[in-house]
């Protein structure tokens, strides 16, 4: 690099710097579609599982899951590409780090239609520049510490702690909620253009949108002052990639010799990691976007291997350093302890939810006591459940990140998240809810999702024998039996067999009867049963799946009519017609 | 030809004109009969031994062909049964080899548009594609259309209606020129058994309101709402047991049969038979007949009956 020009060195900056926006673009653009559209364009759905299974800490979570066999190793590739070329990984993969941009961005804008705001005086300019800039404190070495730390033990532990935390998980449900809630919106009215856009519609549940947009707004608020504020100070796949970018082999830096510290590069970067005065740039802190090097007018910020960066480190340590006299109530410091405020209470939630989770995990993989965790539906309050894959409710809510892609998968509907399941430490997890709609038998949408392996990808002929509920009938408010109708809506779902009509002496006409052991909580039979108020079918969850009888396969099913001679019939019956 | 042509022509316009949708099926009543004297054509044919399009040619060849209900420029719409996400071969739903066939038929006869729709019972978008129809429909040339959205229906009073006085039904039944229903035949743990008018079931938007008012009566009104012009039914594959969706232990048959009928209740009546059972047997024919959707006497219809 050192032997280029500075004209083709900025040209070539550019264009590094344009492929990174172009990259980021798509990725962005794919993840926003595929988790607004969810089941109802399994392509865009197929792009978001694919970036939602190479995100680093779901990746890592999903290792541990599997005993770190089997699953895929994109933790360790982002790792070693880290290692290796710093945090390409924010700037690129990252959604929640390109929702970010992308509000930050939004903001430039606005303000840009209102020039006066912008260039007050050319004195007064930089007071703007500066309220836009980044947070230029450096990130106390205990925090970045913690917060990597809680990353790792987070995923190895109970993923379900970060669910507040975890970026991608934010990203994941600031999008279902806010892009999906659009794409419904269009897909109604688009229907009667024509257009198959939506998923069956939906009854949205304001409560959900409302907590699950919460943080990620938060997040994406602060990034509308201070860019990549969260990175920085909450973000903890921010704070791994940090330490090991520190000694990356190739980073940024500046050229001391040929450098003004005219200040172009601290101003365009977003994560607070050029400091122009010290000519340095924190390896560490920089998440590789490229905009230093392309805004440099001297062509000094340079990408290429660290050893020529550290030559150019030999300012003295005290002028990294904020000075003493800077202590005291000022802004900054009043930042500092608003910052450490809201870092303290992202860190005790895990920490609550760390301690939940543990004593729900004793009190059942211990098998001493089921979860007591209800959910109503339909009116009745019974023991809600997880998705199949998931194992059991423990260990599903031990492992889930609450992102809700599986929700989103879920061509039926019946996998939600919704606030009538709030349990920490998970912040919504998914369940089975039965009265929207039912699961589909030989669907496996949600395991194929799932990016943290907290629903185990089954294959369908185990799907469809892994009973997440069971059925439970109340025969007297059945309406064959309580009405004196004809009905059947139960076993004319039912997909094992597990509901059958037969004749009793209660009823005129056949009536259902369920052999539970077949039944492996599909909810069919609840959400079609038409009895009311009180539907005569209620599915609870199991706390632990089992594995559900299966009726044997009737031996030569499939009848053959006799083959007869050709031509026309004459009358009834003949032919072999048995009309 | 050219009389039938003209007829039809003029009964709709003048019903369109005079009364509007609601009476629009009244007017399909009083003509279709006529037309069919008129073309010495028959009301029934009911065809064996054969492959799936085999059976379906061999059908409409013998109904005089589907010119007879399709004219050239009109909207069909066909409406199999697609309840289930179940693979093809297992009778749950319509086969798309018969759905496939009969679209390039009417598309032959030159009709300007086929759509294909049903109100799924799993979910629609599995159920379209597991069961092969959607992937045969476009094949043949029609538009696979939406059912899942209130937004696609209509509300339609029922004249004759005691149980069911409205029923919303899906607007391309209210709006196609030409309706063909073609159902599978099962067996059905709420209804006993499936074929003809059981599959309006599938046009409407709440069937839940077909079970909490009583089976029989609602399946035998909803075809109020509009006769089919024509009703298909493929016997090819029978699910004896454990219908509609089946389980491990359903047992089949391969019946390799097919009944084409401008009567939806004689079609159900042979269906009935198909099964192993009389007409009277379910509950819903002899109430259809009774609304004047049809016969259940089979004597009184002119039925050819064609072993391949």
């Amino acid at each position: 690099m050192t032997g280029l020009q500075p004209t083709s060195r900025a040209r070539r900056a550019r264009l590094f710097r344009a492929g990174r926006i172009a990259a980021a673009s798509l990725v962005a653009a794919a993840f926003i579609a595929g988790i607004a559209a969810g089941s109802a364009s399994s392509a865009a759905l197929r792009l978001a599982t694919r970036l939602s299974s190479i995100q680093l800490l779901p990746s890592l979570a999903a290792a541990f899951a599997s005993g770190l066999a089997g699953s895929g190793l994109a933790w360790l590739a982002i790792l070693a590409l880290t290692a290796l070329t710093g945090r390409f990984y924010c700037s690129v993969l990252c959604p929640l780090g390109l929702l970010q941009d992308a509000s930050h961005r939004l903001r430039l804008g606005i303000t840009s239609l209102f020039p006066r705001h912008v260039q007050k005086k050319p004195g007064s300019g930089s007071r703007v520049k500066k309220s836009v800039g980044p947070v230029k404190q450096p990130v106390p070495v205990l925090l970045k510490a913690a917060l990597a730390a809680a990353g790792v033990l987070g995923a190895a532990l109970a993923p379900a702690i970060l669910a507040w935390l975890e970026p991608y998980a934010l990203a994941a449900r600031f999008s279902a909620s806010l892009f999906g809630a659009a794409w419904e919106a269009a897909g109604e009215a688009g229907v009667r253009m024509g257009l198959q856009l939506a998923a069956p519609s939906p009854r949205p549940d304001v409560a959900w949108m409302a907590v699950a947009l919460f943080p990620g707004s938060l997040v994406l608020a602060a990034a509308v002052l201070k860019p990549r504020a969260y990175c920085r100070w909450l973000c903890p796949s921010g704070a791994l990639l940090g330490l090991v970018a520190e000694r990356a082999v190739f980073s940024f830096h500046i050229d001391a010799p040929s450098c003004t510290s005219c200040g172009a590069c601290e101003r365009a970067c977003r994560s607070g990691a050029a400091q122009s005065d010290n000519k340095r740039i924190d390896a560490g802190a920089c998440v590789a976007c490229f905009d230093c090097v392309a805004v440099c007018p001297a062509g000094s910020v340079r990408y290429g291997r660290a050893r020529d960066n550290r030559t150019q480190a030999v300012l003295p340590r005290a002028q990294n350093k904020p000075s003493l006299a800077d202590a005291g109530l000022s802004r900054r410091n009043f930042m500092r302890a608003g910052g450490t405020g809201v870092v303290a209470a992202a860190l005790a939630l895990p920490a609550a939810g760390l301690a939940r989770s543990l004593s729900v995990r004793a009190g059942t993989e211990g098998a001493s006591a089921p979860v007591s965790d209800k959910v109503i539906l339909n009116g009745t309050a019974r023991p809600w459940a997880s998705p199949p894959g998931a194992g059991s409710t423990a260990r599903f809510s031990r492992l889930c990140l609450s992102c809700g892609l599986c929700a989103r998968s879920c061509p039926s509907g019946v996998l939600r998240q919704g606030v009538a399941l709030w349990k920490s430490p998970a912040v919504l997890e998914p369940y089975m809810d039965y009265s929207r709609a039912f699961c589909q038998f030989e669907c496996i949408a949600c395991g194929e999702a799932c990016p943290t392996g907290a629903i185990r990808k089954l294959s369908v002929e185990r799907k469809t024998v892994v009973a997440v509920a069971k059925s439970k009938l109340d025969l007297p408010l059945c309406i064959v039996v309580e009405k004196g109708t004809r009905c059947g809506a139960c076993a004319e779902h039912c997909p094992t067999g597990a509901l059958s009509m037969e004749r009793l002496p209660q009823a005129a006409f056949p009536a259902p009867v369920l052999d539970a052991t077949l039944c492996i909580g599909c909810g069919a039979c609840e959400t079609v049963c038409p009895a009311e108020p009180k539907k005569a079918l209620v599915v609870s969850g199991l706390a632990i799946h089992e594995i559900a009888r299966v009726l044997p396969r009737r031996p030569g099913s499939e009848a053959q009519s006799a083959p007869l001679e050709s031509g026309t019939a004459g009358g009834a019956g003949e032919g072999g017609f048995p009309f | 030809m050219d009389r039938r042509e003209f007829l039809k022509t003029i009964g709709t316009a003048t019903v369109a004109a005079t009364f509007g949708l609601g009476s629009l099926e009244r007017a399909y009543a009083a003509i279709v009969p006529a037309m069919a004297a008129a073309a010495q054509a028959p009301d029934m044919v009911a065809v064996r031994n054969g492959e799936p399009a085999a059976l379906v040619d061999a059908a409409i060849a013998a109904m005089g062909g589907m010119s007879r209900f399709v004219k050239r420029g009109q909207s069909v719409t066909i409406k199999p049964n697609i309840g289930w996400a179940v693979a093809p071969d297992l009778g749950a739903n319509t086969n798309p080899v018969i759905v496939k066939r009969i679209i390039e038929h009417c598309l032959d006869a030159g009709a300007g548009k086929v759509y294909v729709f049903d109100n799924s019972c799993d979910s629609w978008r599995l159920s379209y594609s597991t069961s092969g129809i959607e992937t045969a429909s476009k094949n043949a040339g029609a538009e696979v259309v939406p059912a899942y959205s209130e937004s696609l229906y209509q509300a339609v009073i029922l004249t004759g209606g005691t149980t069911l006085r409205t029923v919303k039904v899906h607007e391309l039944v209210l709006s196609s020129n030409v309706l063909i229903n073609v159902p599978v035949l099962k067996n059905h743990g709420g209804a006993g058994m499936t074929a003809a008018l059981k599959n309006y079931m599938g046009m409407v938007w709440d069937r839940n309101e077909f079970h909490r008012k009583g089976l029989d009566a609602c399946i035998a009104e909803a075809s109020l709402a509009r006769k089919a012009d024509l009703t298909i039914i493929d016997m090819y594959r029978v699910m004896k047991s454990g219908g509609p969706r089946g389980n491990p232990s359903s047992k089949r048959e391969l019946m390799k049969m097919l009944v084409a009928s401008v009567d939806p209740v004689a079609a159900d009546a042979a269906a009935a038979r198909a099964l192993g059972f009389e007409p009277s047997d379910f509950g819903y024919i002899a109430k259809a007949a009774k609304l004047g959707l049809g016969v259940t006497d089979l004597a009184k219809l002119d039925v050819r009956r064609i072993v391949l």
